[in-house]
């Protein structure tokens, strides 16, 4: 399917909204999905499916990127996402005709990223997943321009591999941020940006405005489905030295934003406070405030997560 | 040894046709090409393989003295340190380039210029403008060392040496305590007797290939003996052949 068709079969989805197309939202709401998951054990990959499904994305004979966020490993803490829902996810795509389902990571702060995904349990969760995964951070690059950037970044390098997909998933965990309120579907795409390039941590990043290159990198892949992993998830100081925190839900949509708000109000967390929500809302005519809930209400799920001492103003309630 | 003879095998047989190495597939880095061609001086590996490398790492220097990380990341980097460890002849506008970018307000490297500085640039910065010339740029190692002995984290050892600022309970890492060691040789070993009694925590599970290589080449150039435990992990990259090669010829008394 080349760009102009991907576009106009986006515009046929439901309410307008661009099924696996997340940039410029056409309308000023959007959907979201919200499933109950209690533990890594019930059927995640059929979850996704209905999710997939409901959202009507067109993944047959896609070239599918799952990006789960991988970081460090610690045994006590839900850091990462859980390797049982990135195979779920690979599951998942493969049976609904993905001609290609690849996982690709590139940690923010460590270099020795296979070995931990072997620690984190990947390899024991996802059959052939060293054949099946790229490390972002060593690949090769293409630098990209940013036509209206809203950090001082005017391009970027970033992973062939990732320019060069179909669909970019990203697979989340639900987790606080001690800079930038919560870590969701967004705050993701940093592990996008090239270690080899800008170093560990990507500082470069931080200089230009964490928030800021956020919104910059969500503008930069238009494609994208988020499936959050809000099974297990991380409150207090996260995305590191957080405590687990048991929400029970998978979050899914075609609208990082729109996903990304929802969960922060599933975390109680205001998400008119959260500042990059805040520059997506204000360049487009996405309504921070008007997402459509699929399945379970936000109210039902939401459990409050703790927050570092210094972010209390983001608390919704 | 059939370790290394299996290594240097593997190594080469990710060797591009232009003489560089790529990090696992793909085009030619500065980085892999020059820990592997550091790693094959020290076993006195093949002449002409050797010249390739050095020849395609050549090419890579800038104008402005640095190198650049990639035929497509034209801007001088923090590999410029790693490039002057493998260069034998690496020129003295190198060593200017490098030494401009120590931040002389706290003796920190960046990785990208115009950001701030880290443990591992700066810990390779110490490394390369010592094989330099150390006299003269001996105010610049002497305040890089004290940046590192300032980023320990409360183990005794490092990580990627962030400001503490809300990660404050932040753990150590075997590779950057590792490097960090090798770095501060010299510094009298009182000072760093937690960060020992880390490492050899570390080496019990050392959890990489390349923290169980950062380790040894610390311990020795700190004068000690270190472990040489059976891998439980074998060197996924060009980087993870490289520095065990590196390894086993510092274990082996030979060192960077």
């Amino acid at each position: 399917m080349n760009r102009r068709y991907f576009f106009l079969g986006c515009l046929s989805g439901s309410l307008g909204l661009a099924a696996g197309c997340s940039r410029r939202v056409g309308t000023r709401t959007a959907q979201v999905s919200i499933v109950r998951a209690a533990s890594y054990s019930v059927d995640l990959a059929g979850i996704m499916r209905r999710i997939l499904t409901e959202h009507r994305v067109a993944v047959s004979g896609k070239n599918v990127l799952l990006k789960p966020n991988l970081v460090e490993f610690d045994p006590l803490a839900p850091i990462n996402t859980n390797p049982v829902f990135v195979a779920a996810a690979v599951e998942a795509f493969r049976s609904l005709g993905a001609r290609s389902v690849r996982i690709a990571e590139g940690p923010g702060h460590r270099r020795t990223t296979l070995d931990m995904a072997e620690a984190a349990g990947f390899f024991a969760a996802i059959p052939k997943f060293e054949d099946n995964f790229t490390d972002l951070n060593i690949d090769d690059v293409t630098r990209v321009k940013l036509s209206s950037p809203f950090s001082k970044l005017s391009e970027l390098y970033l992973p062939n591999t990732a320019l060069a997909c179909d669909l970019l998933v990203t697979l989340p965990k639900m987790k606080t941020h001690h800079w930038a309120g919560a870590t969701l579907s967004m705050k993701n795409l940093f592990g996008l940006v090239p270690g080899s390039v800008y170093g560990w941590p990507k500082n470069p990043l931080h200089w230009a405005g964490i928030d800021e290159c956020i919104a910059d990198l969500y503008y930069l892949f238009p494609k994208q489905f988020c499936l959050v992993d809000g099974i297990d998830a991380m409150e207090g100081n996260g995305p590191i030295l957080g405590t687990r925190k048991h929400a029970g839900v998978v979050v899914g949509g075609p609208h990082p934003a729109s996903v990304d708000a929802t969960c922060c109000r599933i975390m109680r967390i205001n998400p008119n406070k959260v500042r990059y929500l805040g520059l997506v809302a204000d360049r487009s005519s996405w309504n921070l405030n008007g997402t459509q809930q699929l399945g379970e209400h936000i109210d039902s799920v939401a459990t409050r997560f703790a927050l570092h001492p210094d972010l209390k103003h983001l608390r919704l309630d | 040894m059939a370790e290394v003879g299996e290594l240097q095998r593997q190594l080469l047989a990710f060797q591009n046709p232009d003489g560089g190495w790529p990090f696992l597939k793909g085009s030619s880095w500065t980085e892999p090409t020059a820990l592997a061609l550091l790693a094959l001086r020290l076993h006195d590996q093949s002449l002409s393989i050797r010249q390739a490398a050095a020849s395609w790492l050549e090419r890579r220097q800038n104008t402005d003295g640095g190198w650049r990380p990639n035929d497509a990341v034209p801007t001088s980097t923090w590999v410029t340190s790693l490039a002057i460890l493998a260069l034998p002849n690496a020129s003295k506008l190198a060593g200017t380039w490098l030494a401009a970018h120590v931040f002389k307000k706290d003796g920190s490297s960046p990785w990208l210029p115009g950001t701030a500085g880290w443990v591992t640039p700066t810990a390779t910065s110490i490394l390369a403008l010592s094989r330099l010339d150390s006299a003269r740029f001996a105010s610049q190692i002497e305040l890089s060392r004290k940046f590192l002995l300032s980023r320990r984290c409360r183990d005794g050892g490092w990580n990627h040496g962030g400001s503490s600022f809300r990660s404050e309970d932040a753990n150590s890492y075997p590779e950057t305590t590792g490097l960090a060691l090798l770095s501060l040789a010299g510094v009298p070993s009182e000072q760093l007797t937690a960060a020992f009694r880390l490492s050899d925590d570390f080496l019990k599970n050392p959890g990489s290939t390349e923290g169980l290589s950062w380790l040894q080449m610390g311990l020795i150039a700190q004068g000690r003996k270190p472990d040489n435990p059976q891998l439980s992990f074998r060197p996924r990259t060009v980087r993870d052949i490289s520095l065990r090669l590196l390894a086993l010829a510092a274990l082996d008394g030979r060192t960077l």
